[in-house]
């Protein structure tokens, strides 16, 4: 399984750093952070659907299916901005090119190498699914202590 | 080349490869005008159409096509053409298990969306301080 980007929101402390080392490797950034009702703040990004709508509706093969992992390819790309109306997170923008995270290429992506707060992992899903269920049971334990 | 104006769902892919088709957007419009233009062109426009629209033949006059833009249900922004939404509604119900609702939103308002759903516990904590 190949690891991938995952958030632990109650970490994320709003900083944008993440936001500033994407658009310094790629000159725009592909992750994007908000705030929500002043408490918590949430970084977005593509989230490499097993089943992914933007690939379902590119007709170029630009962007394409690799495993557990979205690829894209620019060259095979028309630019005709379908993949950004079929993403249901808003994770594609267009500017001069179709900017969607890559997850770097290879090795560990900026935005998580960033990260003070180590919101941002780069991990497979089983690995994260065991902490997040540990720390959910932890939690749960506390509050019946 | 030829446009048929029944089929061509008002994407930016033509536009984004030929200089002589422009492409503009005013509130509830996205307006494509298509030139006249060099022919040798018309293998690559026909083979970036998403949507079948464009055919070999000879145009001597300009064409400009009008579409409706959908307004995101949320905001109210303007955010892609209505046929535009059609298409990609139309390829997304043949994959299983997939609402469409998220089709009626704005790419910025589906990101909101999202943030709010993950800040759900975060909130329900930190609320309560």
């Amino acid at each position: 399984m190949m690891a991938k980007i995952y958030l632990d929101p109650e970490r994320c402390i709003g900083c944008r750093a993440c936001e500033l080392a994407c658009e310094r490797e790629h000159g725009h950034p592909r992750i994007s952070v908000g705030t929500v009702s002043d408490l918590a703040a949430v970084p977005l990004y593509c989230h490499q659907c097993d089943v992914a709508p933007c690939v379902a509706i590119c007709y170029t093969g630009s962007l394409r299916q690799d495993g557990d992992m979205v690829k894209f390819d620019s060259d095979l790309c028309t630019l005709c901005g379908l993949c950004l109306v079929a993403c249901p997170f808003g994770a594609i923008e267009l500017d001069s090119k179709i900017q969607r995270c890559d997850l770097c290429g290879s090795g560990t992506p900026v935005c998580v190498m960033t990260c003070p707060a180590e919101a941002l992992v780069l991990e497979d899903l089983d690995t994260v699914t065991r902490s997040t269920r540990g720390r959910a049971a932890g939690l749960l334990a506390a509050r019946l202590r | 080349m030829k446009i048929d104006e029944k089929v061509c769902i008002g994407c930016r892919a033509c536009s984004a490869i030929s200089s002589s088709i422009s492409i503009s957007e005013e509130s509830d419009v996205r307006s494509i005008t298509f030139h006249p233009h060099d022919e040798s062109m018309t293998d690559s426009l026909i083979e970036a159409c998403p949507a079948g629209a464009i055919s070999s033949g000879l145009t001597a006059e300009s064409i400009t096509l009008i579409f409706r833009m959908k307004r995101c249900s949320v905001c109210g922004e303007p955010f892609a053409t209505e046929r535009e939404i059609e298409h990609v509604a139309a390829r997304i119900s043949q994959m299983q298990d997939f609402q469409k609702r998220w089709l009626d939103l704005c790419p910025e308002c589906r990101r909101d969306g999202q943030r709010r759903s993950h800040a759900v516990p975060c909130i329900r904590i930190r609320g309560r301080r």
